[in-house]
């Protein structure tokens, strides 16, 4: 084990050695120069699908936001719209429901006169006061 | 051995290719072509295949670039890719392996006695060192000519550390004799 970590030390030799064995690799500046653009461009074609995904993926999102950002403003626009129409359908329905409780009274004859005039004439928005049931 | 600055900048060069930027996908070739060509052409021995090598390695590294973490060092990944991809085709052009050695290194038309004596010893170490394993010959040139430590060849080879001793060391072993006679004769 002592011999293996001792190993770890380059041995000018053996390199000479090999090098002679295998041969050397002397590429010049031209050579590497030629090696990078054939390198790139090579590359080109994966790095243009890799630029066009991008592109498309932003043209997708923009042509969205051309139709949903209406689409939203319209929704929003007829849901105030909805909310509007249905409290004031609420108001009438409770100004209806007040009538109703006044003609019954009056029907049944068991709120008084008085009684009835107020409940006719009452704020719709209070609460309809519950009919006096005569013991 | 990589510096902070250096995986800095490597990272942002990988995010800048990820997005398909051919300048920055330049400028990491520039990086690494170097260390790259050294490397594989101690696995196939042949300028011209070494080159098809690293070009095949980096756009390898390129189609797999959103598999690879970003927060680790670029050239142990891409070294990896070069022994992995140069052993297969060195198993698969066994060979053609010997023919490049032979047109390249071996020149029998010598005149002297003693040229011819010094490339028999030069063969027998050559055939000695191609007799070695594959991974096994790559551990001794990569440390011994290329001058890539131990921590460095262990991660080209995704292998521990002490593997790549053990083999450097039995690698040495097994070329004693011939590297003796080699020197023998030239000194």
């Amino acid at each position: 084990m002592k011999q293996i970590h001792a190993d770890a030390t380059p041995d000018p030799r053996m390199a000479e050695a090999i090098r002679a064995a295998t041969g050397a690799r002397h590429p010049s500046d031209a050579d590497m120069a030629a090696l990078h653009g054939r390198i790139v461009g090579a590359a080109r074609p994966y790095l243009g699908v890799r630029l066009s995904m991008r592109t498309s993926w932003l043209d997708y999102a923009a042509a969205w936001s051309r139709t949903i950002v209406p689409v939203g403003l319209a929704t929003a626009v007829v849901a105030a719209s909805c909310l509007v129409w249905l409290s004031s359908s609420a108001r009438r329905q409770t100004q209806n429901t007040v009538e109703h409780v006044a003609m019954l009274g009056a029907a049944t004859n068991a709120v008084s006169s008085g009684d009835l005039v107020d409940l006719a004439i009452s704020d719709v928005d209070a609460p309809a006061a519950p009919p006096k049931v005569p013991r | 051995m990589l510096h902070g600055d250096d995986a800095d900048a490597d990272r942002e060069l990988i995010e800048r290719i990820r997005q398909g930027d051919t300048d920055a996908f330049g400028a990491l070739v520039s990086r690494y072509l170097e260390r790259a060509s050294a490397v594989a052409f101690r696995i196939v021995h042949h300028r011209e295949d070494a080159e098809d090598l690293v070009q095949d390695a980096f756009l390898a590294a390129l189609r797999h670039m959103d598999d690879f973490d970003a927060s680790r060092p670029f050239w142990p990944w891409l070294s990896r890719i070069i022994v992995n991809r140069g052993l297969d085709v060195t198993a698969s052009r066994q060979a053609r392996l010997t023919d490049n050695l032979e047109q390249d290194v071996l020149d029998l038309s010598a005149d002297s006695a003693a040229e011819l004596e010094r490339k028999d010893l030069r063969e027998q170490f050559r055939r000695a060192l191609m007799d070695l394993p594959p991974r096994r010959r790559l551990v001794i040139e990569l440390f011994e000519v290329e001058g890539l430590s131990i921590a460095e060849i262990a991660a080209a080879l995704d292998a521990a550390p002490a593997t790549v001793r053990w083999h450097l060391h039995a690698a040495r072993r097994q070329l004693r004799g011939a590297l003796e006679r080699f020197h023998g004769d030239f000194r």
